[in-house]
C-alpha cells in the first residue's frame, strides 16, 4: 500500500495559541480553554481527513512535548529542568526517573481527542520511543541506560495496548534520538535496542513505525532492519538519498519527503520525482509519504498546506503519475 | 593592553518599564506608570519633567520620543553603576530577532511558533532575497551617541542566529535542481547566511563604523544548536566574512551552549578581540578561586584562543544576586587561567527578564566584585 501521513504532532491553531497567552495569564477559565482545543483539534483533523491522508491523528495539541505525558504519567518518573529539543529553538522539560518506572494507568488518553476522530481512517498514536526517552531523562535510580529503556519499554508497551484497544492501528514510536548526531548509539548498542524493541511491541496487532528524524538514518543501517516494527521512517531532510540505495526491506518504509520545520510549499511533482528515485532501488512492502518530524515547528496553516502537498504526492505515486 | 584590569560592562537587553510600553503602543497609562518613569528618573538623576509632560499628552510623535527616553534611561542606569561600557538596553529594538527580521528585506512574519509549553516566539520566513532596506541599529547608535559618557558598545544579532531562527523559502526554491533534499538544504542555508552577511549587515556595519562605533558585540545565542563541523565551519566562514576590513573591535556574545564545541573553533574567529560568554549558570555561590563550572575556559586556552574573555559572573534567569565576594572569586578564577589582562566583567546575558530593581542590584554587585578583583590582583 501507499500510505500518508504526519509523522508526529501538529501545530496549535493561531486562535488556539492566542487563548493558551490568555490562560498563561489567568484570563481565561479552565472550560474556555478545554472548548478551544476542541476547536483546533476538530480543525486539524479535518485538515488531515479532507486531504485524503491514509493515517490520521488527533495531532497532540495537548502535549506540552513528546515525553511530557510519561514524566507526568507514569510512576518513578518526575518533571525536571527545561532543555534544548535537540537542534531546535524549542524546549522540552527534562523527565526525572526517580524509582522504578511503573505503568499506573493510561498515559496519553486524557490529553487526546480519540472521539473526534473520523471514522474511515487509519488512526495513529505517537509515543516516545525507549531509546528517545532514555537519552533525554535523567536516570536517577537505574545507573544503566539498557535498564532504563528495558522499564520504559515495557510501560510503552501498556500504553500502546491501550491505544489499541482504543482503536487505533497504527503506533509510531517517534526516535530521533537513534540519529541525532550527539545521540546517537554505538554499534553494540544498536544491536541491543532490537531487544527493548520487542518489549515494546510486544503482543501488539497494530502496525508499528519507528520514526527517526533531526538525523542521519544511515547511521542505523542496517542493524535497524531487523527491528521487530512494521516500519521504518527515515528524514529526508538529514539523510541523502543513496543511503538507502538497495535496502533490503522486510518491511515498510516511512518517507520523510516534506520537511516540517522549514515553510517552504513543496512542489508535488518535484517530491514525487525525489520518491521515485528512491524506489528504483528499494522495495518496501509499504510506502507512506509523510513529513520528516513533527509539525509543531510550522503555523497551522503552513501544515495544512504541507498536508495537502503529502497528500498530492501519495496520490501521485499510487497512480504512477 | 587594558589601561584598566577587568572593565565592566553589560551585554544587551533591559527590560521594557510600562510606560516605555503602553507610551509607544498607545495604550492608557495609569498612575502608576508614571511614578515608575519619575522614581527611576529621580535615582538616576535625570530631569524626568519633559518625560512625564509627554506621557501625559498626545505629541504626535510620542512613540519615537518615548523609545529615545528608554534607551536614555538604560544608558544612565549603566553609567551611574559605574559600567566602563554601556547601550541602550536595547529600548529601540522589539526583540534582538524581530528587530532585524522587520527591517531587512526578504523577511515576511508567519505567525506564531511554540517555544515550550504556553510560550511561542514570531518566526519570520525569507520569500525573497535579502536586502539592506532600512537603516536599523544605526538612528538608536546616533541617537545615544551625544547623550554617553562612557564608551558604547554596539549589540548586534549575527547572522548565524537570524539564519537558524528563520525558515528559509527563498533559497530553497532557488535550488530546485539539487535533488538530494539534504544537500538543497544545507546550500540553501549557506546561501541565506552569506546573503545575510554580506546584503544586511555589513551594510549597517559599515554605517555604524563610519558614525563612531568603536566595538561591535556580535549576538550569536542560536550558535551551536546544530553542533556538526560542517555548521560551524559555516559559522566561522560567515563570522570571517563579516568582519573582513573593516576597522573596529568585534566580540561573540554566546550564551547556554556547547562550548567544548565552540571551544575548538573560536581560534578560527578573526578579529574576535574576546568572547562573551555563560557561566555564572553554571557555577555555585560557594567562595573561593576554585570553581569547577569556569574550567572550560581551559578549552578555549588548550585551543589556541589568544582574545580575552567575559565568562558571565552574573546568573540573570534568577532574581538571587551573587555578592561582591562570589562575583570577586569568579573574576580572580578566571585570571588564574587566562591572565588578569584578559578578562572582563559582565553578567551571562542580557538582563530583560528581570525587573530594572533586579537588574540594577546585580550590576552593582558586578561592578564591587571587579572593584575587589582589581584591589586583589594589583
Amino acid at each position: 500500500m501507499i500510505g500518508s501521513s504526519v509523522s508526529g504532532n501538529l501545530p496549535r491553531t493561531q486562535e488556539l495559541i492566542a487563548k493558551t497567552r490568555a490562560y498563561d495569564r489567568a484570563k481565561l477559565s479552565d472550560e474556555e480553554l478545554e472548548a478551544a482545543y476542541v476547536e483546533a483539534t476538530k480543525r486539524v483533523i479535518e485538515g488531515q481527513a479532507k486531504a485524503g491522508l491514509s493515517h490520521v491523528n488527533d495531532g497532540l495539541l495537548k502535549w506540552q512535548d513528546l515525553l511530557r505525558p510519561f514524566s507526568q504519567g507514569l510512576g518513578g518518573v518526575e518533571v525536571g529542568p527545561m532543555a534544548r529539543w535537540f537542534n531546535n529553538n524549542t524546549f522540552y522539560k527534562v523527565p526525572l526517573v526517580k524509582g522504578p518506572i511503573t505503568y499506573k494507568g493510561p498515559v496519553t488518553e486524557g490529553l487526546g481527542y480519540r472521539r473526534l476522530l473520523p471514522k474511515g481512517a487509519t488512526l495513529k498514536a505517537v509515543l516516545p520511543a525507549p531509546y528517545t526517552f532514555a537519552v533525554l531523562a535523567t536516570d536517577c535510580h537505574y545507573g544503566d541506560a539498557s535498564k532504563l529503556q528495558a522499564a520504559y519499554a515495557e510501560a510503552l508497551n501498556q500504553e500502546a495496548r491501550h491505544l489499541e484497544k482504543l482503536g487505533y492501528g497504527y503506533i509510531q514510536l517517534s526516535d530521533p534520538a537513534l540519529v541525532y548526531v550527539t545521540t546517537k548509539p554505538t554499534k553494540k548498542e544498536l544491536k541491543a535496542y532490537g531487544k527493548v524493541l520487542e518489549v515494546a511491541t510486544s503482543g501488539l496487532k497494530a502496525k508499528t513505525c519507528l520514526q527517526t528524524f533531526f538525523g542521519d538514518a544511515g547511521d542505523i543501517l542496517p542493524e535497524a532492519l531487523a527491528y521487530p516494527v512494521s516500519d521504518l521512517g527515515v528524514d529526508l531532510y538529514e539523510t541523502a538519498p543513496e543511503t538507502l540505495k538497495g535496502l533490503k526491506l522486510k518491511g515498510g518504509l516511512s518517507l520523510g519527503l516534506i520537511d516540517a520545520r522549514n515553510s517552504t510549499i513543496e512542489d508535488a511533482g518535484e517530491i514525487t520525482t525525489a520518491a521515485k528515485q528512491i524506489l528504483k532501488t528499494v522495495n518496501p512492502k509499504d510506502l507512506y509519504v509523510s513529513t520528516n518530524c513533527d509539525a509543531d515547528f510550522l503555523t497551522w496553516e503552513k501544515a495544512e498546506e504541507k498536508i495537502g502537498v503529502l497528500a498530492r504526492v501519495a496520490e501521485n505515486l499510487r497512480g504512477g503519475a | 593592553m587594558m589601561a584598566k584590569l577587568f572593565e565592566t560592562y553589560e551585554i544587551g537587553s533591559l527590560a521594557k518599564h510600562s510606560w516605555r510600553l503602553k507610551g509607544f503602543s498607545g495604550a492608557k497609562l495609569t498612575e502608576a506608570d508614571i511614578a515608575e518613569a519619575e522614581t527611576w528618573g529621580k535615582r538616576l538623576g535625570i530631569d524626568c519633567k519633559p518625560l512625564i509632560k509627554l506621557l501625559r499628552g498626545d505629541a504626535p510623535d510620542r512613540r519615537q520620543q518615548v523609545v529615545n527616553w528608554s534607551a536614555l534611561y538604560a544608558v544612565k542606569m549603566f553609567e551611574r553603576l559605574g559600567l566602563d561600557y554601556v547601550y541602550t538596553g536595547e529600548q529601540w529594538r522589539e526583540e534582538m530577532y524581530a528587530h532585524v527580521a522587520k527591517n531587512v528585506e526578504g523577511f515576511e512574519f508567519t505567525g506564531w511558533i511554540k517555544s515550550f509549553d504556553y510560550r511561542y516566539y514570531r518566526k519570520a520566513a525569507v520569500v525573497g532575497e535579502v536586502k539592506y532596506r532600512d537603516p536599523f541599529y544605526i538612528d538608536e547608535f546616533e541617537y545615544i551617541k551625544p547623550h554617553a559618557e562612557a564608551e558604547l558598545k554596539v549589540p548586534i544579532t549575527g547572522p548565524y542566529t537570524m539564519t537558524d531562527w528563520s525558515f528559509n523559502e527563498h533559497y530553497w526554491r532557488k535550488l530546485g535542481k539539487v535533488k538530494s533534499l539534504k544537500e538543497r538544504k544545507s546550500r540553501a542555508r549557506r546561501e541565506l547566511m552569506l546573503d545575510v552577511v554580506d546584503n544586511a549587515l555589513r551594510p549597517e556595519f559599515e554605517k555604524l563604523i563610519a558614525a563612531g562605533t568603536k566595538w561591535i558585540q556580535i549576538d550569536e545565542p542560536a550558535l551551536t544548536t546544530q553542533p556538526t563541523a560542517e555548521e560551524m565551519s559555516l559559522f566561522v566562514e560567515a563570522w570571517n566574512r563579516l568582519v573582513a576590513g573593516l576597522d573596529c573591535r568585534f566580540s561573540l556574545h554566546n550564551c547556554y551552549s556547547d562550548y567544548g564545541l565552540l571551544a575548538r573553533y573560536a581560534p578560527d574567529l578573526k578579529k574576535c578581540d574576546q568572547l562573551s560568554l555563560e557561566f555564572a549558570n553554571r557555577d555555585t555561590k560557594a567562595p573561593g578561586r576554585k570553581r569547577p563550572a569556569y574550567d572550560l575556559i581551559k578549552s578555549f586556552e588548550e585551543h589556541g584562543y589568544e582574545g580575552a574573555y567575559a565568562p558571565g559572573f552574573v546568573h540573570v534567569h534568577t532574581d538571587q544576586i551573587a555578592s561582591p565576594e562570589v562575583v570577586r572569586d569568579r573574576i580572580l578564577c578566571v585570571a588564574d587561567i587566562a591572565g588578569p589582562e584578559r578578562v572582563y566583567v559582565a553578567p551571562d546575558c542580557g538582563l530583560r527578564t528581570r525587573t530594572w530593581e533586579v537588574a540594577y542590584a546585580k550590576l552593582e554587585n558586578l561592578v564591587k566584585g571587579a572593584d575587589l578583583a582589581r584591589k586583589e590582583a594589583s
